[in-house]
């Protein structure tokens, strides 16, 4: 693929962002839509169509088929006919992040997944994309784009970052796309509006909206770098707006008498093998502040969970600022005290507790992590350590 | 913004940045920094304009590479990030117990573009005269390409000697495997 073929390739995946004069409205797209083909809609879907090749050989690409079927699964729920015209593209890259491309192709960050708290709030982030969709925003910031700057504008910006297609390059792209293309702002709030709608319908809380935004926003607070390394964030109204516009429509729909559910187990489930790894990503990616925002709010809703604690703990250890080393500590110890932490926290008891000088209660952690795990591949490490204690 | 760019293509720069010439390294013992090694074959030298920082191949850097970081202090990176904050860098303690020693490794494995980074169980070994340490890793780089890594490190004096060697898992990590193994294996730290 060329470079100019990719920049437009790109730019076509980016349409779905950016700051724009007031859009056209456009009929909704009727499902199993193909545009006309001598429409510069079918145009705006051709170069769509060709990223969406090169997202299909993105090594950040998540291929697990339980992972992926349980997504799609939501959005088919969510999106009900236009189930086929949507795909989903999970990829490991640990920010908060949807994305909707004009022709379809929805792409979702495995740090959404990670900062999701059930499937009640990942619905509300895929009914938001879905009403991208459905309103055909793209093609409005799209003739936007064009009538307002001239195509070299629009390509000139988003070949910038197209050379590199890496993890890092793939955000630069985005990021670097973000500032020019990206929905107006009223575009969306009719996505929130839409997606509010689509999401409810299929009874998921109305609250774990507001509940998602309030949790963004303290997340954005705590690391204002969040919001730049976000699209999502960066093009979205602020979160706090979101948060109340949601918070008024939700506590409207909540007097209605009805179930809402939150379905935090399939979620749970469906995220199992991979958040240990998402959370190191985080860790590293984004930094340790990013982290423990995430899990201390996760852990007040989930207080008694061992492997939240125990990544409490990892995420404190490895920052090592002034009274981390304590709280490390503590966590470690609430994962195991909890029951449901896993092995390894003895082994970080151990260390902190040998980094805090108490050679007692090191020891004491590594002959526990030991005896739980006899067959250990550290043994002679943690036989190393307590030979110096 | 993180580096792009792999840790083979960074050093690669480095040696250009220095226009050191690469040289021969022949099998006999040399001292490369804080090491004293004895290679197994012939190997290409070059230095960086890192000064602490030697590297050597047998391939090509991208192929396989051996790197050695000396006397890394307290404060210090374990090598200079393109675009990276000073802030935001993370430095060298002389605190770090062996397995924090190897997150830092990994730290700047990642840094350098790598994915799905999985560090291996550490095992205590004897550099000479040294305490000294051994993990192996497994990553993949942005461009896909599965590695294969293995390291020894020791603290002397509260710095850090470190040597890494890397390679594509397919073919030239396994042909490198068992020479580079006898390298380490017979290494002395000169604390």
């Amino acid at each position: 693929m060329s470079r100019r073929t990719l920049a437009l390739a790109v730019s076509a995946v980016l349409v779905f962002t950016t700051v724009g004069p007031a859009f056209a409205d456009q009929p909704p797209v009727p499902p199993g839509y193909r545009p006309p083909a001598d429409s510069d809609e079918a145009g705006l879907w051709m170069q769509s169509d060709e990223a969406e090749r090169r997202i299909q050989t993105l090594p950040q690409l998540v291929r697990d088929e339980a992972l992926n079927a349980y997504v799609k699964g939501l959005v088919c729920k969510l999106a009900g006919d236009y189930c086929r015209d949507i795909r989903v593209y999970i990829l490991d890259v640990p920010m908060f992040n949807a994305s909707m491309a004009p022709n379809g192709m929805l792409i979702l960050y495995t740090g959404t997944l990670l900062r999701c708290d059930n499937e009640a709030q990942l619905a509300f982030v895929l009914a938001h994309e879905i009403a991208h969709f459905k309103k055909r925003h793209a093609l409005d910031q799209w003739r936007n784009a064009i009538n307002t700057s001239g195509a070299i504008a629009v390509l000139a910006v988003v070949s910038a970052g197209a050379g590199v297609f890496g993890l890092i390059g793939l955000m630069a792209e985005l990021g670097a796309a973000a500032g020019f293309v990206s929905y107006s702002r009223d575009q969306e709030r009719e996505a929130d509006a839409v997606g509010f709608d689509i999401a409810t319908a299929q009874d998921y809380d109305p609250h774990e909206a507001a509940a998602l935004w309030t949790d963004l926003s303290a997340e954005d607070a705590a690391d204002p770098a969040v919001r730049n390394r976000s699209t999502f964030l960066s093009s979205h109204p602020q979160s706090k707006e979101r948060m109340q516009t949601m918070l008024a429509k939700a506590d409207v729909l909540a007097s209605t008498a009805k179930d809402w559910k939150t379905d935090p187990d399939d979620l749970n489930h469906a995220t199992e093998p991979y958040r240990a790894q998402w959370y190191a990503e985080v860790m590293e990616f984004e930094n340790s502040n990013a982290l423990l925002t995430v899990l201390n709010r996760k852990i007040a809703r989930a207080p008694h969970s061992g492997e939240l604690q125990y990544f409490l703990a990892e995420a404190y250890r490895r920052r090592n600022e002034g009274g981390d080393i304590e709280k490390s500590r503590q966590a470690y110890q609430t994962a195991i005290d909890d029951g449901n932490g896993p092995v390894a926290a003895y082994k970080g008891l151990g260390i902190v507790a040998m980094k805090a000088g108490d050679k007692t209660a090191a020891r004491s952690a590594f002959d526990q992590y030991l005896a739980l795990s006899p067959q250990a591949n550290d043994r002679a490490m943690i036989e190393y350590y307590c030979s110096r204690l | 913004m993180k580096s792009v760019l792999r840790l083979s293509m960074l050093l690669a720069g480095l040696a250009l940045a220095s226009c050191a010439p690469f040289t021969l390294v022949e099998d006999k013992p040399v001292t490369v920094g804080a090491f004293t090694v004895q290679p197994q074959m012939a190997w290409s030298s070059g230095r960086t304009n890192q000064s602490h920082i030697d590297m050597w191949t047998v391939d090509g850097l991208a192929l396989n590479s051996l790197v050695f970081f000396s006397g890394i202090g307290n404060g210090e990176p374990l090598m200079d990030l393109p675009n990276a904050s000073k802030d935001g860098t993370r430095t060298y303690s002389s605190t770090m117990l062996p397995d924090e020693v190897a997150e830092f490794v990994g730290y700047y494995l990642t840094h350098t573009g790598s994915r799905e980074l999985k560090l291996g169980a550490l095992q205590p070994v004897h550099l000479g005269a040294q305490q000294g340490f051994r993990f192996d890793a497994t990553y993949v780089t942005e461009s896909g390409l599965k590695m294969k890594a293995m390291a020894t490190f020791a603290q002397p004096n509260g710095k850090l000697d470190l040597m890494l060697f890397y390679a594509p898992e397919e073919y030239y990590f396994g042909h490198m495997a068992a020479p580079v193994e006898k390298l380490f294996e017979t290494a002395t730290v000169n604390g």
